[in-house]
């Protein structure tokens, strides 16, 4: 008798899919409310009252959901790790209260549709980019242009549009992807399909 | 297939090959064990004990994903893990020690009695109320034991249950043990680094050598009696012989050496005393790399891609600002990395070598500083006899050459080396109060959406006059009920952001109107203040027990989501300790936003390591009480959801403050 040891359908989530999810979304948490108390203060400065600049933030929020799917890559990963990221930043104070999870669902939902039009199969940088710039269009055109920014005129709409989607290729999927491979390299990954990529790979 | 009787176990031509392993970590093992035997399972770091007990507890998948070839038959198993930290998945001694029940589908009514006996069975007389973190090392392990208990196992699998605590905890641990087996005939299997203590126990001995391959099994006094040369070989701690002889280092000589030991029972706080000693040291202060560290999690010193890089980057530093030649301090480095028997693996990665090198590295690492002070908080914990050796050498070295030893253990034999012992008393810890009136979770989400779909009718200045003015009722109201934030200050972000947006709808609007910014900032204040201030109330556990009880989501997901929040304050200290070794490191001390940025991306990379691998252990230990069997679709609850007078007042209230806009515009 052989068998292998791994997961069967993207369906059914092993225990380790689970947890190695919500763990790496209240870590991210942390991380990011490390982030306020180090970076965050300069890039407020630099785009205080400025909004459509400060879209170049947003891809940080979106690279959580591009980080769980590289690394779950199963239906619901980044809606997940999103959903509990944002009630981290809850949990630690944040500037915007419960609607970080409204936008969660938001930034979660790129990355969701993307990685579900090409079954779960693909990854990498170019999947993470895509993901990440669907992502960022829902956030700011789905939620914070009619919650926060009704305002402005459509010109700085458009600038925050794109602002924001230039910030979710780079940041959420150049970074998330970089972050994953990353840790695969250290092994940390191995029960995932993506640490057995990396092993290949070399 | 033959069904085993409960409490059995078969094992036949049993082989795990992980795929990121190119050699098998278990080869072809066969053995049974009979309902009732008692077993030790013994073998150098490395050999797959650990291994083998998750393959027999059934969540090997939980670890790495791999190829299995042979079969495992087992009825009933109960795997106790070696940290009880890992373990936690709630915020009470009954949540905890009730999980595998409601895994089970267990009726409610019947939860508390049963949970009780688990309590006393382990002789843990806490209330059921009680926080699960606020206990010792060894009370939370046997608490973690009662939880193990609590599904009523007959295969009690053991992985080094002892291994971290205290002499006098880890005796209470195996006389748990005991008296659990004489009591109920269950079967036991048990790993332990330093088992001696286990013998009397046992009746029968299992030993792995390196390679993962079974090379003994009987009576112990036959095994261990008659193979101690070569147990002796594969550096397994027998009793009865004599500390390992030391090697002699050269570290060079120096006067003003000592080691101070800091002892005393698990969670009695010997790490706390370390690191406070360590930021009062005035080497600390006053040069850099003054002071040398090896953290109890020897994988959070990891800095760099390369063995040499994470060992030398501090050395280097040091060197350059003592304008000592950087060939003469890299020879250095690499001198203390082979004597501490890790210089072929310069090159590799350090996340590639094994945990007992990871530890000699980290040791490495400290002495290479050539610092005064080092400070080591268990430096020997689950080394073999050789890799012993080699650790108290690299020890002893340091002295003669004039260094100043802090280390916290509990490891007898590196004890008796001390010069001077200082036994640390444990600190009574003030419970928190957790009686403060509290707003559960539905609430605390529920209200800032009511008042978010409010807001969009806040179109005139009037309505958001109103509108702001019924918030401050509402505030008040809740005060007089006993609400009360934590801190001032965690409005602050809130007030910025809603100053952002009011100033920036004022002037980038068409008309550049500041009465439509004033009403763009009431508006978004009306809900995103409120929001803040109720989120500081978020209990996990409460929100999970209404997410899926009432509102039906999905039991597993929801579990998983309260028991990652559970672990935030650990995942904070970890963040915190990363930086105190970077710190005393002299890395990222730099104050431009580059380095600092630099920095933030070190501390969040090394952070997820330990994050996700501690994941791994984590979904072992639920998995080992049922959370990924199928009865999970009829799983229950060991508590109703948390609803009281306070959250009805926020509703309703979030109502009436949302319904102003729509009467006043």
């Amino acid at each position: 008798m052989s068998n292998t040891v791994s997961a069967k359908s993207v369906f059914a989530w092993r225990g380790i899919d689970l947890i190695t999810a919500a763990v790496l979304a209240v870590a991210l948490g942390v991380a990011f409310w490390g982030f306020d108390a180090f970076v965050y203060p300069l890039i407020q400065v630099a785009t205080a009252g400025f909004p459509p600049l400060g879209g170049l933030a947003t891809g940080v929020w979106i690279l959580p959901a591009v980080a769980g799917m590289l690394i779950i890559r199963r239906p619901g990963a980044a809606i997940f790790v999103e959903l509990i990221a944002a009630n981290v930043e809850l949990t630690l104070g944040n500037s915007w209260g419960v609607t970080v999870l409204i936008s969660a669902l938001l930034q979660a939902a790129g990355v969701e549709i993307i990685f579900a039009l090409f079954g779960y199969r693909r990854s990498g940088f170019a999947m993470a980019a895509l993901a990440g710039a669907l992502s960022a269009i829902f956030e700011i055109v789905g939620f914070e242009l009619s919650a926060y920014y009704t305002d402005f005129s459509p010109i700085w709409k458009l600038l925050l549009v794109l602002c924001s989607m230039v910030s979710g290729v780079f940041v959420a999927g150049g970074l998330g992807s970089l972050l994953v491979r990353g840790l695969a390299r250290t092994g940390a990954l191995n029960a995932f399909a993506v640490g057995r990529e990396s092993r290949n790979k070399e | 297939m033959t069904k085993i009787a409960r409490g059995g176990v078969q094992v036949k031509s049993l082989t795990w090959t992980p795929f990121a392993s190119p050699e098998p970590l278990l080869r072809n093992l066969s053995f049974e064990i009979e309902p009732g035997e008692r077993v030790l399972l013994i073998g150098p770091s490395g050999s797959g004990k650990s291994t083998l007990l998750r393959a027999l507890a059934g969540v090997l998948n939980d670890t790495e994903s791999g190829e299995l070839i042979g079969s495992v038959e087992i009825e009933g198993a109960g795997l106790l893990l070696q940290d009880p930290n890992d373990s936690l998945v709630s915020d009470s001694v009954f949540r905890e020690v009730a999980f595998g029940l409601e895994n089970v589908g267990m009726d409610q009514a019947h939860m508390a009695n049963i949970v009780t006996r688990g309590l006393e069975a382990v002789n843990l007389s806490k209330p059921l109320a009680h926080p699960s973190t606020d206990l010792s090392g060894g009370e939370m392990q046997r608490m973690a034991f009662a939880g193990v208990l609590a599904t009523n196992p007959d295969v009690l699998l053991l992985d080094e249950p002892t291994s971290m605590l205290d002499a006098i905890s880890a005796a209470a641990v195996r006389e748990t043990v005991a008296q659990q087996i004489e009591q109920t005939g269950s079967t036991l299997v048990v790993v332990e680094h330093e088992f001696t203590d286990w013998l009397p126990l046992v009746k029968r001995v299992l030993v792995l050598n390196g390679r993962g391959e079974l090379i003994f099994d009987g009576e112990p006094r036959n095994i261990l009696g008659e193979n101690t040369d070569e147990l002796k070989n594969l550096g397994l701690w027998l009793p009865g012989l004599e500390t390992p002889d030391v090697p002699k280092f050269d570290l060079g000589v120096g006067s003003g050496g000592s080691i101070t030991v800091l002892t005393g029972a698990s969670g009695a706080g010997k790490t706390t005393e370390l690191k406070r000693r360590m930021r009062a040291d005035q080497n600390n202060k006053t040069i850099l790399a003054g002071v040398g560290y090896l953290p109890q999690q020897a994988e959070l010193t990891i800095l760099g891609n390369t063995v040499f890089e994470t060992a030398h980057k501090t050395a280097a530093l040091a060197a350059r600002g003592l304008g000592i030649q950087a060939s003469h301090a890299e020879s250095n480095t690499h001198k203390i990395l082979n004597e501490l028997g890790i210089g072929p693996l310069v090159d590799r990665s350090p996340y590639e070598i094994s945990g007992g090198e990871q530890r000699r590295l980290a040791l490495a690492t400290a002495l290479a500083n050539g610092a005064l002070s080092v400070y080591l908080d268990e430096p020997t914990i689950g080394q073999d006899r050789g890799s012993w050796s080699l650790i108290v050498g690299a020890i002893l070295a340091a002295r003669t050459s004039g260094t100043k030893l802090t280390i916290a253990t509990h490891d007898p034999r590196l004890i008796s080396l001390a010069d001077e012992v200082i036994e640390i008393k444990a600190q009574i810890i003030e419970p928190v109060d957790a009686k403060s009136a509290n707003v559960s979770g539905i609430a605390i989400l529920a209200a800032p959406i009511l008042l978010l779909l409010g807001s969009m009718r806040i179109t005139s200045l009037s309505s958001g006059l109103f509108s702001s003015a019924a918030l401050a009722l509402a505030a008040l109201m809740l005060f007089a009920a006993g609400f009360r934030l934590k801190s001032r200050k965690t409005l602050l972000p809130g007030l910025i952001a809603v100053l952002s947006v009011g100033i920036s709808n004022w002037y980038l609007s068409e008309q550049q109107n500041p009465l439509t910014g004033l009403v763009a900032g009431l508006r978004v204040a009306s809900f995103v203040l409120p929001g803040i201030a109720l989120a500081t109330q978020l209990r996990p556990i409460q929100l999970g027990d209404q997410l899926a009880q009432w509102l039906r989501l999905p039991a597993r997901p929801v579990i998983a989501a309260v028991a990652a929040m559970q672990r935030l304050q650990n995942l904070i200290a970890t963040w915190d300790e990363l930086r105190f070794i970077h710190r005393i490191r002299g890395i990222g001390l730099s104050k431009g936003p580059i380095a600092k940025l630099n920095e933030w991306s070190r501390l969040v990379f090394g952070l997820l390591v330990q994050a996700i691998r501690s994941a791994g252990t984590t979904a072992v230990a639920m998995d080992a009480r049922g959370f990924s069997r199928a009865e999970m679709k009829n799983r229950t609850w060991a508590a109703k959801p948390a609803w009281g007078r306070l959250d009805w007042l926020v509703i309703s209230l979030a109502l009436a403050v949302a319904a102003v806009p729509f009467f006043s515009s």
